[in-house]
């Protein structure tokens, strides 16, 4: 009988099938880990590249110290006096709003806001206290929503004061009101709705101050100062790091996307995920930061031009085109109130006479030639028989002959109007 | 007779097939192969390696949130505050730097803005 040999077996079929079984499910898990760590690697190296460029990674969070305490315990103390409106106001502020847009200030008008302003004294000192000091922000654990309208109202109210101030004839106290109410804003500068809207008031609060006063020179001249901090040619720079750094914060409340959050168990499974959606945000900031130092205009165009990602769905690619031109807008009017400023105290200067040009006012009254960042020209500027306009082309990019009637119209210019209400006193 | 060897001829039944026989003879008998953790030996692989990579990325994450973590400073900026509370002088630094650390040490709590908040609470009582 011939011996049977048979080939060595290895594997149980049972096992066989149970390590396939455990493979199969092991496999997506594997594929999950390594994919988490790759996302987690670019999204290392993308902040190492960060830091590398000497670019912030999280918001300020220091506590303001010395004066800068000081200055903000007045803020503090000026928004929790800024009283709500009553319905009475409301309908006051009403008439304001549209004031502000046309320049003309009814006399009804004009006298419920002496008596708002007088009601706000308080307020306003506390305003004027915090101007001259430094500050640059409130420090963490700032409750920001609340606050941040009340704070508006009194630096508004130091705005609406100048108005008061210019028609009851006294300049200097109308230029140190702007003086408080451009300082005050510093806490605001970057923050594009609220400051586009605070141009508006404030364009208006200049115009009146210059059509209706006379303020002295050492007045002015502290107002220019004022105005050379927010004339920031570095704003849309600055605008985006502080953006970019704002979602790295760990502890948002609104941050979805947040990273380390442990709080959710979905976040573990969905950790790649938003990892990888977190790495194309900063990929879209990257692109961006790196075309916003190009020349006036072509870094308005360049940004819209790079390919949209927001990891908040809400905020389409037509949002993020309105806020750069809400920046930009902002820099086009602060650029040329700056320069009205420059142009009145020219005139005082030289006897009521108005510049030829924007460049006798280089180097006295301004250190260059200021750039309008619509076009890349320099702002434009035209004198009348009974005003003058400095003005930038605004959002159309047209020279639409110092149109600035209508503050913000996509239509129109962006700048201010002064008129000659009063030649004689003005010389 | 003849007819009879021819019809057997053609009608012979064929053999099994040969892989029949391995197939018989494997499944009488006991198994002698390698030990059955062998056949695990992937999907323990696997879970190794998925094990290895979660930690190769927790410890990078935590790289990625002490960079962007404003915890330190928050934490620097509950002192200054406290100690602007006390009087603001050296003295009020140490004493605050000392009240946090005793609030750290005594209450479970994560981070800086926890810690200011029951700072708030102790000042309340």
């Amino acid at each position: 009988m011939n011996e049977i040999t048979a080939p060595s077996r290895r594997v149980r079929p049972a096992f066989m099938r149970g390590s396939a079984i455990a493979v199969a499910l092991l496999l997506p898990i594997l594929v999950h880990s390594v994919w988490g760590y790759i996302e987690t690697r670019r999204l290392n190296r993308a902040i190492q590249s960060i830091q590398a460029k000497g670019e912030p990674v999280q918001l300020r969070s220091e506590a303001p110290v010395g004066e800068a305490a000081t200055a903000a315990r007045f803020y503090r103390a000026a928004a929790a006096l800024a009283s709500p409106s009553s319905p009475d106001q409301r309908a006051l502020f009403a008439q304001v709003n549209d004031a502000e847009r046309t320049g003309e200030w009814p006399d009804d008008a004009l006298s419920q806001l002496r008596v708002i302003v007088g009601s706000h004294e308080e307020m306003l000192s506390f305003v004027d206290r915090a101007a001259d000091m430094p500050f640059e922000d409130f420090g963490p654990g700032t409750t920001h929503s609340l606050f941040a309208a009340h704070l508006i109202s009194a630096i508004r109210l130091s705005l609406l004061r100048a108005v008061v101030k210019s028609y009851d004839g006294d300049g200097d106290g109308a230029a140190r009101s702007l003086y408080s109410g451009v300082r005050g804003a510093r806490w605001f500068n970057r923050e594009r709705t609220w400051y586009v809207l605070y141009s508006v008031w404030f364009t208006s609060a200049v115009k009146v101050t210059l059509e209706r006063s006379r303020a002295s020179e050492a007045e002015l001249e502290r107002l220019a100062r004022a105005l050379a901090e927010p004339d920031n040619d570095d704003v849309l720079r600055q605008t985006f790091l502080t953006e970019r750094a704002g979602i790295m914060r760990e502890d948002s409340m609104s941050d979805r996307w947040l990273i380390g959050s442990r709080a959710a168990p979905a976040f573990v499974v969905d950790r790649p995920w938003h990892t990888r959606q977190f790495n194309r945000q900063l990929a879209w900031y990257a692109e961006v930061l790196d075309v916003v130092d190009l020349p006036w205009p072509a870094r308005i165009d360049a940004i819209d031009r790079v390919d949209y990602f927001n990891l908040d769905v809400q905020l389409t690619r037509e949002w993020m085109k309105k806020s750069v031109e809400r920046v930009v807008s902002s820099l086009a009017i602060v650029r040329s109130v700056r320069t009205a400023v420059a142009v009145e105290r020219f005139q005082r200067a030289h006897a009521g006479q108005l510049p030829a040009s924007l460049s006798e006012l280089v180097p006295s009254y301004l250190p260059s030639a200021p750039v309008d960042p619509f076009t890349g020209q320099p702002i434009r500027f035209s004198a009348s028989a009974d005003a003058y306009v400095v003005y930038s082309a605004g959002l159309n990019r047209t020279d639409n002959g110092g149109d600035v009637a209508i503050p913000l119209a996509r239509g129109s210019d962006l700048g201010i109007r002064v008129r000659f209400v009063d030649r004689e006193r003005r010389r | 007779m003849d007819e009879l060897d021819q019809l057997l001829r053609r009608y012979r039944p064929s053999g099994p097939p040969e892989e029949l026989r391995d197939r018989v003879l494997d499944a009488g008998r006991p198994f002698q192969g390698r030990r059955p953790a062998w056949e695990w030996a992937y999907p323990f692989a696997a879970a190794v390696a998925a094990l290895i990579f979660y930690a190769l990325t927790d410890s990078v994450e935590r790289r990625v949130i002490s960079a962007t973590s404003n915890a330190d400073l928050e934490r620097e900026a509950a002192v200054v505050q406290i100690a602007v509370e006390l009087g603001g002088d050296d003295v009020a630094r140490l004493q605050a730097e000392h009240l946090m650390r005793v609030i750290e040490s005594t209450s479970r709590l994560d981070g800086p803005a926890q810690i200011a908040a029951s700072t708030e609470e102790l000042n309340r009582e």
